[in-house]
């Protein structure tokens, strides 16, 4: 019986998507944004940053909790660097000053569901 | 791998305000933190007052989030020279300078950033980042700093704050780029409030959008900040830093007694 | 009334591109010294690479590279030639560097950012400027050329003195020195006169046209393409 001949095939940078767990932090008292309000934040985050074009990056809110002001975010992957970059320097919400923690970064959906940093050990 | 490091944080008069930021500090995964003294010559003449000792200030320190180690504070004194004759201070044998585990300086004009970079004994030279540059840079006083292991500091929470101040910042920092290919630079903040603040990962990304390849983004706020930190720690002893490993081995009294280049003469 | 002249600058002593031909000779030298055979290995002495006719460190000594013409590396510009066209006569008044700087920046920062507007303007000059005839010449760094073009589409309108002139700008050529672009502004303004020709109506204007274009060239005038000299690479402003 012949044996089975493999071929190893290397994928370098071949997700299409990356997709980021960020939070926002704001102080406390005041509105929180609902969904589209977040969307609309992100998205003048990248309008100031980067202008039209940045405005322009596919990004999706694929979920978003608004309690703990949490979501998961799916952009391109040639816009990552402009979309971290324009959460990164994001300062004010509404005049209140607020913050963008990224928490997570995957080309994977997958990943992003397990934590291995806050991983408690018994 | 070195540990993420924040090398500017302001030492304001609150303490309350102070510890809280050393906890937003924390739970973001900085494992040291500079707590920042400014002396700015333009204002009056100010005495450089002993650093206050961060056990003093803070009773108990907060743990670093992914590791189970306490943050560690250095003191750091920051000046702000306009003048040739401010530089006289860093000369001085004022026995207050040499508590300071990190100096810095901030040259406003050409000369004095040509000064900085040769011939004074600092660790940081830090970058203007709030007003548009008033020279530019040259390529040998930023070589020669390099050589000298001196390293170049910007701040990103001007640019959170407002957006000309956004503008001039990545600017400058892009002009520094070009001169010093992405070496010796160091990315801290200036952050006042814990909300001012951005973990160690989004600054890296921050170096991306600046010029810096992704090695050199993230050796900016990890292994260049150690560097400084060993730099300064230079200036407290006489020569270098030697880190010493304990070896598994068996070494002889008389082997540690003699140096080794006398060793090599005496055996042959 | 033109609003631009050539600077004169310094000529280059010897021409750049021989300067980093002699780097690349000394390099290639160094690789010929290595292809002889070598009869045993031999310990390098100390100070020396294994490349033995080369000192180390190219990589150890970043400051300068071994031309011979100057220490400092110089910084590569782009200069883009475009044209302001608009249907209002005022318009064309109203162009001055500095109206024109403001737009091409205001346009920048809305189609790029905070971050497209500071990489351009690192060292955005608008050089050369023609009120007759439209013509703008600006210069911005290599890496952010793109930037600045794909912008340039977005100038709406001018604003001078209050008054708002709705324009356009078509860009014309991109080059690396002032020089080529010169070189094909005498080119274009030759067929633009060309066309003007075919559209005269008296033998006036045909005359005055005809002995123009048979004058334009790159050594003789003084006005446009007269002082030809490369933008010095080193920031001198």
């Amino acid at each position: 019986m012949a044996a089975a001949a493999f071929e190893r095939r290397v994928l370098q940078s071949a997700a299409e998507h990356h997709y980021l767990r960020v939070r926002l932090e704001l102080p406390d008292g005041g509105a929180r944004p609902n969904a589209a309000q977040f969307k609309q934040l992100v998205v003048t985050a990248l309008r100031e940053l980067h202008g039209e074009v940045g405005a322009a990056l596919p990004v999706d809110v694929l979920t978003y909790e608004e309690k703990t002001l949490s979501a998961i975010l799916r952009v391109i992957s040639s816009g990552l660097v402009k979309l971290w970059s324009a959460l990164t320097l994001l300062g004010f919400y509404q005049n209140r000053r607020c913050a963008f923690r990224v928490l997570q970064t995957s080309p994977f959906l997958l990943a992003l569901s397990g934590n291995s940093r806050e991983l408690v050990l018994d | 791998m070195a540990g993420f490091a924040d090398l500017n944080v302001p030492q304001g008069a609150d303490k309350k305000s102070l510890q809280s930021l050393l906890e937003a500090t924390a739970h973001l995964g900085y494992s040291v933190v500079a707590l920042n003294h400014v002396i700015d010559f333009k204002e009056k003449k100010q005495e450089i007052i002993k650093p206050v000792s961060p056990s003093e200030l803070f009773p108990s320190l907060p743990i670093v989030q992914g590791t189970s180690k306490r943050i560690k504070v250095l003191t750091r004194l920051t000046l702000v020279v306009s003048d040739p004759s401010h530089c006289n201070l860093l000369r001085s044998t004022s026995a207050n300078i040499r508590l300071y585990d990190i100096i810095a300086v901030f040259p406003k004009t050409e000369k004095l950033f040509h000064i900085a970079c040769t011939t004074l004994d600092v660790d940081l030279v830090c970058i203007n980042v709030t007003e548009k540059l008033p020279f530019y840079f040259r390529r040998p006083p930023v070589n020669m700093a390099i050589d000298r292991g001196i390293y170049f500091e910007l701040l990103y929470t001007p640019a959170i704050k407002d957006s000309t101040m956004r503008r001039y910042t990545i600017s400058n920092a892009i002009s520094l780029m070009q001169i010093c290919k992405g070496k010796n630079i160091v990315i801290s903040s200036a952050a006042e409030r814990p909300l001012e603040l951005r973990g160690p990962y989004d600054v890296a990304n921050l170096g991306l959008l600046f010029g810096l390849s992704e090695g050199e983004a993230k050796a900016a706020v990890s292994t260049n900040c150690r560097a400084t930190m060993l730099h300064g720690e230079t200036r407290k002893s006489a020569c270098g830093v030697v880190y010493t490993v304990k070896k598994p081995r068996k070494v002889e009294e008389e082997e540690t007694a003699v140096p080794a280049c006398k060793k090599a003469k005496t055996q042959a | 009334m033109t609003s631009g002249h050539f600077h004169p600058q310094r000529f280059w002593l010897r021409h750049p591109r021989a300067a980093r031909g002699s780097a690349r000779a000394a390099m290639e030298g160094g690789r010929v010294a290595l292809s002889s055979p070598c009869p045993r290995p031999c310990t390098p002495p100390i100070g020396y690479s294994a490349r033995r006719h080369l000192p180390i460190s190219r990589a150890c000594r970043p400051s300068a590279p071994r031309a011979a013409a100057t220490a400092m590396v110089r910084f590569k510009n782009r200069y883009v030639l475009c044209e302001v066209i608009s249907e209002d006569p005022r318009c064309r008044q109203c162009i001055e560097d500095r109206v024109l700087g403001l737009a091409v920046r205001d346009a920048i920062t809305r189609v790029h950012g905070d971050y497209g507007l500071a990489c351009c303007s690192i060292s955005f000059t608008v050089k050369y400027l023609n009120a007759y005839t439209g013509t703008v010449l600006l210069r911005c760094r290599k890496d952010s050329y793109r930037l600045l073009c794909s912008a340039l589409p977005f100038v709406r309108h001018l604003e001078s003195r209050g008054q708002r002139y709705p324009c356009s700008l078509n860009t014309l050529h991109v080059g690396g020195t002032i020089r080529t672009c010169q070189k094909f502004l005498i080119q274009y303004n030759r067929t633009q006169l060309l066309r003007l020709l075919q559209n005269c109506t008296n033998e006036e204007e045909r005359q005055c046209i005809q002995k123009s274009l048979l004058s334009c060239s790159l050594t003789e005038e003084q006005s446009e393409s007269g002082d030809e000299e490369d933008d010095d690479g080193t920031e001198t402003d």
